[in-house]
C-alpha cells in the first residue's frame, strides 16, 4: 500500500470515528432534556360581583411526566401582573395554581389562586386570595379573598 | 476527496444538530418522588401536614423546580383532595431547601419552607397556613415515601 493511500486510510478512520462519538451525543442529549413548549393559551376571567373582567395568559410548558408548568400575567385594563404555577391532571379536571407578588404606589401584596378546568371546554372556575399591607402601616395585612368564571378564549391580539 | 468533502458535511451536520439540541432544551425530568409531611409542633387545630406527589425538574446549576399535586389531609386538617402546588428548590450544602405552596380554596392556602437532606432524602418543613385573617405555623419532618402506597 502506498504512503498516501495509508495517510488517507488513517484521516477516513479517524473522521468516521467523530461522526460516530458525535450522532452518539446528538442521540442522547433529546433524551436528557425533555422540556416543550407548547404555545400560550387564553382565558376570559370574570370575578363574582365585580363588572370589571380580565384576560389570563398563560405559557404552558410539558416539562416532562404527567405535569404542566406554567408562567404567564393577567391583564386588566391597562394594568399587567405576571403570575407564575403549574396545572396537574385530577380527577378529570386540569387544577392549577396561580402566584404573584407586587406592589403598587401604597401596598405590596401577594396573591393567589386555585383554577378548576373541565378537560372537554378548557373552561372552568378559580378561586383567589390575596394578603396586603399599606407601606405606611407595615403592621396591618389586609385580606381579601374572591372566585369567578374562566372562560376559554383564543389570545386578544396586542396583550 | 468525495469521500473526504462528504465526511466533513456530516461533521458540520451532526455538530450543528448536538449544539441547537443543547441550546433549545435546557432542563432535565427527574422524575416523580413522593414525600408526606407529618406535623410535630403545633395547636390542635393548628398543625397542617400534606402528602405531596411532585415532579422534580433540574434546571441547572443549583436550581431545582417542583410542580405537582399535595393532599393536605395529614394533621389536623379535614381537607382531603388531591390540588397542585407549585415550589422551588435550591441544592445548598448537602440539602435541597425552598418552598412548596398550595391553594386550598378560597381564602385558604398552605405556604412552607422546606429542609430535605440529599443523603436520606428525608427533611423537616414549617409551615403557614392561611385561612382568611387567622394564620397558623406548624412544623414537622418530612418522610419520603413511595408513590405507588401515597393515596
Amino acid at each position: 500500500m502506498s504512503i498516501h493511500k495509508e495517510i488517507f486510510m488513517s484521516i477516513y478512520k479517524i473522521m468516521a470515528i467523530v461522526i460516530i462519538i458525535l450522532s452518539a451525543m446528538a442521540f442522547t442529549v433529546p433524551d436528557l432534556y425533555a422540556g416543550e413548549y407548547l404555545g400560550e393559551l387564553c382565558w376570559l376571567v370574570s370575578p363574582v360581583g365585580s363588572p370589571q373582567t380580565g384576560v389570563l395568559k398563560l405559557s404552558i410548558y410539558y416539562p416532562g411526566g404527567l405535569h404542566l408548568l406554567y408562567t404567564g400575567k393577567m391583564v386588566v385594563g391597562t394594568q399587567q401582573v405576571p403570575y407564575q404555577g403549574n396545572f396537574e391532571l385530577i380527577d378529570n379536571q386540569l387544577r392549577g395554581i396561580l402566584l404573584n407578588a407586587g406592589f403598587t404606589q401604597n401596598a405590596v401584596f401577594n396573591q393567589s389562586a386555585l383554577i378548576l378546568l373541565e378537560l372537554d371546554t378548557l373552561s372552568g372556575i378559580y378561586a383567589g386570595y390575596t394578603e396586603s399591607t399599606n407601606i405606611q402601616q407595615p403592621p396591618d395585612i389586609q385580606y381579601t379573598s374572591g372566585y369567578g368564571a374562566l372562560t376559554f378564549v383564543s389570545c386578544p391580539a396586542g396583550i | 476527496m468525495r469521500v473526504l468533502t462528504f465526511v466533513a458535511v456530516c461533521i458540520v451536520v451532526v455538530a450543528a444538530l448536538v449544539l441547537v439540541t443543547a441550546d433549545a432544551q435546557a432542563y432535565e425530568f427527574i422524575g416523580d418522588y413522593c414525600w408526606e409531611l407529618m406535623p410535630t409542633n403545633g395547636g390542635p387545630n393548628e398543625a397542617f401536614g400534606l402528602k405531596a406527589k411532585l415532579g422534580i425538574f433540574y434546571m441547572g446549576y443549583t436550581h431545582v423546580t417542583v410542580g405537582g399535586q399535595c393532599d393536605l389531609s395529614l394533621g389536623s386538617s379535614s381537607i382531603g383532595a388531591w390540588l397542585p402546588c407549585t415550589g422551588n428548590l435550591e441544592l445548598v450544602g448537602n440539602s435541597l431547601t425552598g418552598t412548596l405552596t398550595a391553594i386550598v380554596a378560597e381564602g385558604a392556602k398552605w405556604q412552607g419552607e422546606l429542609v430535605i437532606d440529599l443523603g436520606t432524602l428525608n427533611g423537616l418543613y414549617n409551615n403557614l397556613i392561611y385561612v382568611g385573617a387567622d394564620k397558623h405555623f406548624s412544623n414537622g419532618v418530612m418522610h419520603f415515601a413511595s408513590c405507588d402506597t401515597l393515596q
